[in-house]
């Protein structure tokens, strides 16, 4: 089949969010239900393209207009942006799911429209060629997310949101400046252009550019001290919302990241952005390990948690090595579903109990075993215990880490990592051994997928290798900038 | 050939699984068994290959090699756990009727079955963290503190191995034992790793190793998580699990010991890095025993006892010499099935009484006498009298010690032995003799699998003690030498000579004699209960020391001082100071003003603007 | 010539930045954001300029060689747009904070902390 359908995976939820008001028509349900179409739909096109990329190996390049880069725009579909998409639709189409059952709110045509958005935002994040094109991408899914996560128009809602507002648009700011002067010095803006060239730029000039781009993507992908505003949007958004932003909207500002950082690595001083980074990432893990530590609101908790791994992923990119890269992936991956799985339970939790405090997760095991049995796994999972999928990647992110020479960052990580334990075992606790209650229906297809999240959690654990194969492909399409270059059909204009 | 280790390693695993899946009453148990029958059904089926040749196996996951060998040395190391393992299956199943407590039980023999038979770090690290995990789910389930207590305290210890691991990688290239052997091995002479690195590496490895064994003064978590769970697990939890550690150690002489050696040379004809293990061992057989006088409840008593015990064994393994491994290794099963013992009596004593406190015991012999005989044997063999298998391992020990020159450490061996004379006098006397207070006056022999799990662990107790030579024969081939001399029933060192057939046939003729005078010779005289004197004094209720109550508090008020210090105190305030710097760090950053994290924002751009000008 | 533009860019985008750091109510600080994004449009276009050329649509006399870089000038449009969707959001959810909470004052919009 043609490559070129692969910008299906762009147009399909656009289109749709502009038909959702015609098929309001039919009523509510029918919205929801249209939603779970939708990604339903948008995982078959990804998973398409993912068997497509993985059997090849060779990337999909997506020309818009038939015309060539760098005039026209491309989609660069590589092992890894093939790998996140899947990712991205698959979580999709679990939370539209979930969303049957977790929204009531109106107007929910708004939120099926913006839901789309969020989800086309984060596709065309991953998998665009044009930088440009990845600043309207992220602030699509930045403008979608402000307007979710104020969703459920309450004081707490609306006060998060504003805080996301500023935050991500002093972020956004500085990063389209990072964009201005980049394109002032290479003029384009096409990446494998910019990798291409990167090395003949001026050296303040870079220094500059990728300083204020990787600030500004810094904000999006929630690193220390620009997250201040991530626990307050996670905890404010609705659940499936929540899970989302864990699941892929942060790794989409953190994969865009990584790909600007080592597209530009011929740049002179691209070894002290690294340290800086790895320096932020650090502090990352510890803050927000530390901050979980004593968290009422389980779900604000587990959002801390979600930043502390963030920033595990932030360490990992910014070693600097493939070793780093590959596990860097890896633990996206595993990061997705562990989170996707734990905020799915919590926000059922709060959807079916009436809120997400510590107190309403006592005797949790008695009442909604199953949903408390999906939370032990994915707390476990997160506390890296063996036979679970985290345990690899954070296994080969420590050795990476510890392998570039940076033990004191691993030090701080492994410290976070144990405060990280108890809480987790803490949470344990109260769900089994603590309080009483009855039973109470959990619900078929909200269970079904908890149970596939946990079987994923558990399969990945003791059977590793191929995820670790293809984490190791999609890393590979990170960090080899070369081959990305050599992939993307250049015409033979200079700047 | 392909999947025996496998299968020695992972049927308790799937046992387990499948026990805690079924959840059917019976079936559970039945399975459960038969899951940890199993390694030591194949262990002994390959018992005859492996004096030969080593097995291997190997399997990739997830881009490491995972290697697992069965050698002379884990193959003891793994028969040791195995028939604990069973002895605590067969316990468990009347002293728990949870699936959970079968699931995580039979998880940590696996984890444990796999440290001791791993031969790279990855495996080492994984099925270290798999027995940590497990272990900690059985205390988690009873008490939230214990067990978190212990959790961080292992957590930190795998985590500064993991750090450890990761420098070696790092320097090496390696992470099977075999490589960083030899490469550790050339490097002593060439010096790449410098002393500074070789001695981080060694305080993290020590630390790892020395929180899984309960060396002083990371031995806090011990009391807690040994008294809290099921307690025919804890005769698993202290009988093998605490070997790891001592394992541990052990690995750390065989992959590092040159490189120790070239980097921190002697002191005093003594491996330096040997010198500080012996010490530790020699501090913590010390304070443990002491704690263990002290207390009041027989599960902190047998859990100080435990961690003092595999003091002995630190304290063998850092003399430096064959015969010390050869007494360590002697004590690593001697410990295991004593302790195990011990373990199970007490899960038998709790099952039937509901009681934990000496005060409220006594009597008991009459009404358990099976377990009381069991109990005799721990006794007399964790006090090191012959014929038992702790005499003799302490024995070597002790020859050791001798014939490496240390009295101080001597010294220590001998104090530990006198304090847990008297510890076990107490539990003797306090639980089985004298007056039986009458709640206790219809309890019953416990029942019968527990009767064969201890029957399972007292029998190696008096067969390794008549003929001590069984084992020392098989440590030989260990460490591939004549190490300890002699037959099945003598020992010979290059010091002294221990004759166990002949010390039992003298112990067993005294015992004839003694019983004869009792039978005929004695002349009872009933007295009143209030009769009771102590030290001339009669008994009031303000010193009123039974051997059920304070006993020893005398000898806690000598010791006063240094009972002030408390390191379980320490890390507590350690742990209390770390929430609250949590709780202050995320008032202070997240203070919920959008305005101050805008200028965070402006900060790190300045941070920036400073970073490209300087 | 060029340095004018950038000058003023960068001032509009300081002036914005203070504002946001300094100003207590929610709605100054959003204003400050949009003179932010004016003055980070205001830098892009002037990236683009070369002095002495005219507007970059070709017609009689004006060849590509004659007019200003236009691909800045599309990015600034579209950035445009973003900020106005971006004002728009933001105003509508200061709405509903005025609305829950009585103030607009950003100290005592703290719910959400710790």
């Amino acid at each position: 089949m043609n490559g070129q359908y692969a910008s299906l995976l762009i147009a399909l939820p656009l289109i749709s969010a502009f038909f959702v008001p015609l098929i309001k028509g039919l009523g509510k349900k029918a919205v929801k239900y249209y939603l779970v179409l939708i990604t339903a739909l948008q995982t078959g096109i990804a998973a398409w393209v993912f068997q497509e990329v993985y059997t090849t190996g060779k990337p999909i390049i997506v020309m818009a207009g038939a015309w060539r880069p760098p005039v026209g725009i491309n989609l660069y579909i590589g092992h890894f942006a093939a790998l996140f998409v899947l990712i991205v639709a698959v979580v999709s189409f679990l939370m539209a799911v979930f969303s049957i059952r977790a929204i009531s709110v109106d107007p929910i045509d708004k939120y099926a429209m913006l839901f789309l958005l969020v989800m086309l935002g984060a596709t065309g994040m991953i998998a665009t060629g044009d930088i440009f094109n990845l600043f309207v991408f992220m602030e699509i899914t930045a403008i979608s997310a402000y307007a979710l996560t104020a969703y459920n128009k309450t004081g707490e809602a609306a006060e998060a949101s504003i805080k996301y507002i500023i935050l991500g648009g002093i972020g956004s700011s500085f990063f389209l400046i990072g964009i201005a002067l980049i394109y002032g010095s290479l003029g384009t803006l096409n990446m494998a252009q910019i990798a291409q060239l990167a090395g003949g730029m001026d050296a303040t000039v870079a220094q500059v550019g990728l300083a204020l781009i990787v600030f500004g993507l810094a904000v999006e992908a929630e690193l220390f001290p620009l997250n201040a505003w991530a626990p307050d949007a996670y905890q404010a958004a609705p659940h499936p919302i929540t899970a989302m932003f864990s699941a892929f909207v942060v790794k989409a500002g953190l994969y865009a990241l990584a790909r600007i950082l080592y597209l530009m690595q011929a740049v002179s001083s691209w070894h002290s952005v690294l340290k800086l980074l790895i320096i932020m990432a650090t502090l990352t893990v510890f803050v927000a390990e530390f901050a979980a530590l004593r968290q009422k609101n389980v779900k604000r908790m587990i959002a801390y948690s979600s930043i502390a791994q963030i920033g595990l992923i932030g360490l990992a990119f910014a070693l600097g090595t493939q070793s780093g890269v590959d596990a860097g992936v890896f633990h996206m991956v595993n990061h997705a579903i562990v989170k996707a799985l734990l905020f799915l339970a919590v926000g059922h939790v709060a959807v079916s109990l009436g809120g997400a405090e510590m107190e309403k997760f006592e005797g949790l095991g008695k009442r909604m075993p199953l949903t408390a049995f999906a939370i032990t796994v994915g707390a476990i999972a997160a506390v890296g215990i063996p036979l679970f999928n985290v345990f690899w990647s954070k296994l080969r992110i420590l050795l990476a880490t510890l392998g570039a020479g940076y033990s004191w960052a691993a030090a701080v990580v492994l410290i976070a990592s144990v405060v990280e334990a108890v809480y987790y075992f803490r949470l344990i606790h109260t769900m089994w051994f603590a309080g009483e209650g009855e039973r109470i229906s959990e619900g078929l297809a909200v269970s079904l997928m908890l149970l596939f999240l946990a079987a994923l959690v558990i399969v990945i654990g003791v059977y590793p290798d191929y995820a670790w194969s293809i984490a190791q492909k999609a890393g590979n399409d990170i960090f080899n900038v070369a081959d990305y270059i050599k992939n993307v059909p250049l015409m033979g204009v200079g700047a | 050939m392909i999947n025996e280790l496998m299968i020695i390693l992972f049927a308790p695993l799937i046992a387990g699984v499948v026990a805690w899946a079924l959840d059917i009453k019976g079936i559970r148990e039945a399975i459960g068994i038969i899951g940890a029958a199993i390694p030591l059904a194949y262990l002994v089926k390959l018992y005859p290959t492996i004096i030969e040749n080593p097995i291997d196996y190997s399997i990739t996951v997830s881009g490491f090699t995972l290697q697992f060998q069965l050698n002379t040395m884990s193959w003891y190391f793994a028969a040791v756990a195995s028939l604990v393992g069973l002895a605590m299956a067969f316990g468990m199943a009347v002293t728990s009727r949870e699936s959970y407590d079968w699931l995580f039980a039979l998880m940590s023999f696996t984890g444990v079955l796999g440290v001791f038979l791993s031969q790279d770090f990855v495996g080492f690290f994984l099925l270290w963290e798999l027995m940590t995990f497990a272990s900690f789910m059985m205390v988690l389930r009873r008490n939230r503190h214990e067990s978190l207590k212990y959790f961080v305290l292992s957590v930190i210890g795998a985590y500064a191995m993991l750090i450890a691991i990761g420098m070696l990688y790092a320097k090496t290239g390696a992470l099977d034992f075999a490589s960083i052997r030899q490469v550790l091995y050339m490097d002593a002479a060439m010096g790449t790793i410098t002393t500074r690195e070789t001695a981080i590496i060694f305080g993290l490895f020590l630390t790892a190793f020395g929180v899984k064994a309960g060396a002083v003064p990371l031995h806090v978590w011990a009391p807690g998580a040994y008294s809290e769970t099921d307690q025919s697990y804890t005769a698993f939890f202290s009988g093998a699990l605490s070997k790891a550690g001592a394992y541990g150690f052990l690995l750390l002489y065989i992959l590092m010991g040159y490189k120790l050696y070239a980097a921190f040379g002697t002191f005093h004809n003594h491996l330096t890095f040997a010198y500080i293990i012996a010490w530790i061992g020699a501090i913590t057989v010390v304070v443990a025993s002491f704690l263990a006088v002290l207390q009041e409840d027989i599960r902190k008593l047998f859990a100080y006892s435990s961690v003092g015990q595999v003091g002995y064994i630190l304290l063998a393994f850092g003399l430096g010499s064959t015969l010390g491994f050869a007494g360590g290794l002697f004590h690593v099963l001697s410990h295991a099935i004593f302790k195990g013992l011990f373990w199970l009596v007490t899960a038998a004593i709790i099952l039937q009484t509901g009681k934990t406190q000496f005060k409220d015991m006594g009597g008991l012999a009459e009404k358990m006498p099976f377990t009381f005989a069991m109990g005799l044997i721990a006794v007399l063999s964790l006090a090191g009298i012959p014929p038992m298998a702790g005499f003799a391992s302490k024995w070597l020990i002790y020859e050791a010690a001798i014939s490496a020159h240390m009295p101080l450490v001597a010294g220590a061996i001998f104090l530990g032995s006198a304090l847990a004379f008297a510890y076990v006098v107490r539990f003797l006397y306090a639980v089985w003799f004298g007056q039986r207070p009458s709640d206790l006056e219809d309890v019953k022999e416990a029942p019968l699998p527990l009767l064969i799990a201890m029957a399972l662990l007292a029998i190696p107790n008096l067969v390794f003690g008549v003929a001590p030579g069984l084992v020392t024969q098989y440590i030989n081939k260990i460490l591939g030498g004549e190490v300890v001399g002699g037959d099945y029933y003598k020992l010979v060192t290059p010091t002294g000579t221990y004759n166990a057939l002949l010390v039992t046939i003298a112990l067993v003729i005294g015992l004839a004699i003694a019983g004869l005078v009792y039978i005929y010779g004695a002349k009872t005289r009933k007295i009143p209960v209030t009769n009771t004197y102590q030290s001339g004094n009669p008994v009031t209720e303000e010193f009123n020391l039974s051997i059920r109550r304070n006993f020893y508090k005398p000898l806690a008020e000598a010791l006063e001082f240094w009972l002030k210090y408390s390191w379980d105190r320490f890390y507590e305030r350690v742990a209390g100071m770390a929430e609250d710097f949590a709780d202050s760090l995320r008032q202070a950053f997240y203070n919920g003003n959008v305005q101050s994290y805008s200028w965070y924002l402006a900060i790190v751009l300045l941070i920036l603007a400073l970073w490209g000008v300087l | 010539m060029i340095s004018a533009y950038y000058f003023g860019a960068i001032s509009l985008i300081l002036i914005g930045l203070y504002a946001i750091l300094v100003k207590k109510n929610v709605l100054k600080m959003l204003i400050g954001l949009s003179i932010m994004e004016t003055g980070v449009n205001l830098l892009l276009v002037s990236v683009g300029y070369i002095s002495g050329r005219s507007a970059p649509i070709l017609s009689e006399g004006i060849g590509p060689n004659q007019a200003v870089d236009p691909i800045p000038q599309a990015l600034v449009l579209t950035a445009i747009v973003i900020g106005v969707a971006t004002t728009a959001m933001a105003l509508s959810v200061a709405m509903i904070i005025y609305e829950k909470y009585g103030t607009l004052n950003v100290e005592e919009i703290r719910r959400l902390r710790g």
